[in-house]
């Protein structure tokens, strides 16, 4: 087998995946915090990808500035949907996270026919200065698109994670996801840190959403995709975990990548579901199982 | 009394489920004005971009032929009574039951999707209803000998031979010496069936080694490393099976991996209207087969005038596959039709159809310059197939589709090696 193509595949995976796990630490995060699985990331995803896109195509926007916009956007939108659906959802004595998972999974059916309506189902891709455009180290070409937006997904991952780690909002939500009530006696207004750890979640969609339209089309059911990847990335790294979720990116990136140079592109997809089966059965924690709560 | 009262309730039920049965043979209103086609397509769903384009292609041509030889329908007018099917067998099957049993049409086409055709297709003769199959190239379809069953574009193993006369002139008129080719394709039945096809029929029967033949799974959003797998195959063409999200996403890697194997695309996302505007200039030089492909230069001053309206009052960019294969097989149910001097009955439908003949300068031809004629014949493996119907290949040249083989519909100079 020829190195260079498996370190061509090696470096793919790595940049592919740290866009990954920028979509991923979101549905880790509201796991973590409010144990909410959220079915309709994928599709909030898909609908960043639109904003993100229409920005592009019709206001000139180059793409990675448009997460100016689609950040702000998707903030305010996860603040407003856990404040005013899913706050009001996990108060009602006769509901749980469970009725919130049934919620999200319609939500999602919801956004992508909504959108199939709006846009029509064939896809919508834009040409920008970077499309189609890479530099070469040695006999290995890096594709410029992907190498901006890894470095971009991986700066925002890294400073979701220091955010949470190092300020007093991340230090309530920590406080939050790992004892609700106990919070709630501190003082901290957990339905407040709920809905800026979903808000935060969506953020960070949105900042996935302006690192993929360089390379990739959009499409209503696009969310289909990233949303099944995600919750393979975060089993793996552990729900929960931003760590976990940004190891869990790279390591999908890596076996669907480097997988393929010696299998076929569809058995080494085969590889990510093997794989998280296998973690399910033997650690289900996920490999960071031991910061489970962020 | 009791007794009475049973025996009457039973005879009412006889009655009822008699009227039920008859009700459900559909009867056709042959002494009406109208005559009722059914139109199943996928209206919504992922092949609702196409569905209605090729709706658009049914619509268009049944105006022409009014216009033309309305008065072979002695005054009568053309109905299309529609249906969804979604893109989904069973949904086409009930939908097509529907338009048998509830609305009682004369005749049916569609439906774009294989799947769907075959599912429908037994159905359609169980009902001893017409249908005509438009787009829909699965050779399954036309498995079984029956009167009431017809495609006017080409199917599956059409696509064979015509790949390799057109391999075997590219080697021997045009000296591309391809000895090495790579197959790329989607893991889907469209995919799977061009692999087969190409492996098996073409260039094994070539003695051409194929260097590379991997999958991908369908609009997966990335292809890096299959592409660097060509990259390193030796291949001297590639041969790539796939539809539209991953013909963009295809054409764009290609050039981002400065990978610089010439395509020779086996039609799905390569042949729509979208794809040359999105994928700009790393399209330029690829090569397409299909069974029609919009040249404009190949193209009469009346094609160009009906496409030129198209164009202008849909949302549709120019005449793609969809359309041009819904004209044909709807002008040419049409011309069945008018040869019955207009008459509603499915059986005389059917056997119009059955013995129907049109040549090179037929209109239901209009859009496709390169099929020298229509009539429905067995090859052993399908009944009812028009054999004339074949593939076209056009090579994207200054943005838009040229036609370079058949030789002699050609209106290009094909480039060769293709970036």
């Amino acid at each position: 087998m020829d190195l260079t193509l498996v370190l061509q595949g090696a470096l793919d995976g790595l940049l592919i995946g740290g866009v990954y796990a920028s979509v991923a630490v979101g549905l880790s995060l509201a796991f973590g915090v409010m144990r909410i699985v959220n079915f309709a990331h994928g599709e909030l995803l898909m609908v960043a990808m639109y904003l993100a896109m229409l920005l592009t195509m019709n206001a000139g926007m180059d793409p990675y500035l448009t997460m100016i916009i689609t950040i702000p956007v998707m903030f305010g939108a996860g603040y407003l949907m856990q404040r005013f659906i899913f706050n009001p959802l996990l108060d009602k004595k006769t509901s749980n996270a469970n009725t919130v998972l049934i919620f999200t999974a319609g939500l999602g059916i919801f956004l992508s026919n909504v959108f199939t309506v709006i846009f029509g189902s064939n896809l919508m891709a834009t040409t920008t200065k970077y499309t189609s455009t890479s530099f070469e180290v040695g006999k290995i070409v890096v594709s410029l698109p992907r190498f901006i937006s890894f470095i971009f997904a991986v700066v925002f991952v890294i400073a979701l994670y220091l955010f949470i780690q190092k300020t007093e909002y991340g230090r309530a939500l920590r406080a939050t996801s790992q004892n609700r009530q106990v919070a709630e006696l501190m003082g901290i207004n957990y339905r407040g840190i709920y809905a800026i750890a979903f808000g935060l979640g969506l953020a960070m969609i949105g900042v996935a959403a302006s690192c993929l339209i360089p390379n990739a089309s959009v499409y209503p059911t696009i969310g289909d995709v990233y949303g099944l990847k995600c919750f393979i990335i975060v089993v793996l790294g552990g729900m929960g975990s931003l760590p976990g979720a940004l190891a869990g990116g790279l390591i999908i990136g890596l076996i669907e990548k480097v997988g393929a140079v010696f299998l076929s592109d569809v058995t080494a997809q085969l590889l990510e579901f093997v794989l998280f089966i296998l973690v399910l059965v033997f650690k289900p924690a996920g490999l960071f199982g031991k910061e489970v709560n962020a | 009394m009791k007794k009475l009262l049973a025996i009457v309730l039973m005879l009412a039920m006889v009655f009822s489920f008699a009227a039920c049965g008859a009700q459900d043979e559909g009867s056709v209103d042959t002494d009406g004005d109208t005559i009722k086609i059914g139109v199943v397509l996928p209206f919504s769903g992922s092949s609702e971009y196409v569905g209605n384009a090729q709706f658009y292609g049914y619509q268009y041509a049944l105006a022409d032929y009014m216009e033309h030889y309305g008065d072979q329908l002695n005054g009568k007018t053309i109905e299309f009574v529609t249906a969804d099917s979604q893109g989904v067998p069973d949904t086409g099957v009930s939908e097509l039951e529907r338009l048998i049993n509830e609305e009682g049409v004369s005749a049916v086409i569609g439906t774009y999707n294989s799947g769907v055709a075959a599912a429908m297709a037994p159905v359609a003769i169980k009902y001893q209803v017409p249908f005509m199959v438009t787009n829909a190239v699965a050779d399954s379809i036309l498995s079984q000998d029956s009167i009431y069953l017809y495609r006017s574009n080409m199917g599956d193993v059409d696509a064979a031979p015509s790949y390799r006369n057109f391999i075997t002139y590219l080697n021997e008129e045009e000296g591309t010496g391809i000895e090495n080719v790579a197959i790329i394709y989607e893991a889907t039945d469209y995919g799977q069936g061009a692999r087969d096809n190409l492996v098996n029929n073409v260039y094994g029967q070539l003695g051409i080694n194929v260097c590379l033949d991997e999958s991908i799974i369908a609009d997966s959003g990335d292809m890096s490393t299959v592409i660097n797998k060509l990259k390193t195959s030796g291949a001297d063409a590639v041969c790539v099976a796939v539809l539209e999200k991953d013909a963009l996403l295809f054409t764009r890697q290609m050039k981002e991996y400065n990978v610089d194997i010439p395509v020779i695309a086996y039609g799905g996302g390569f042949i729509t209207d979208s794809y040359i505007p999105q994928a700009g200039d790393a399209s330029e030089d690829i090569i397409a087969s299909a069974s029609y492909l919009w040249d404009e230069a190949a193209m009469s001053e009346e094609a160009l005038a009906i496409a030129a309206d198209y164009v202008a009052n849909t949302d549709y960019t120019q005449v793609t596959e969809p359309f041009a294969n819904g004209w044909l097989g709807m002008y040419a149910l049409l011309e069945a039709i008018g040869s019955t001097g207009g008459s509603a009955d499915r059986e005389e439908i059917a056997q119009a159809c059955d013995t129907f003949v049109a040549a090179a300068d037929d209109r239901a031809l209009l859009f496709h310059p390169t099929i020298p004629g229509i009539k429905y014949e067995d090859d052993g493996i399908r009944y009812n197939q028009n054999l004339m119907a074949g593939m076209q290949f056009g090579q994207i040249q200054g943005g838009k589709f040229s036609l370079v083989y058949p030789a002699e519909a050609a209106r290009a100079e094909l480039v060769w090696p293709a970036k």
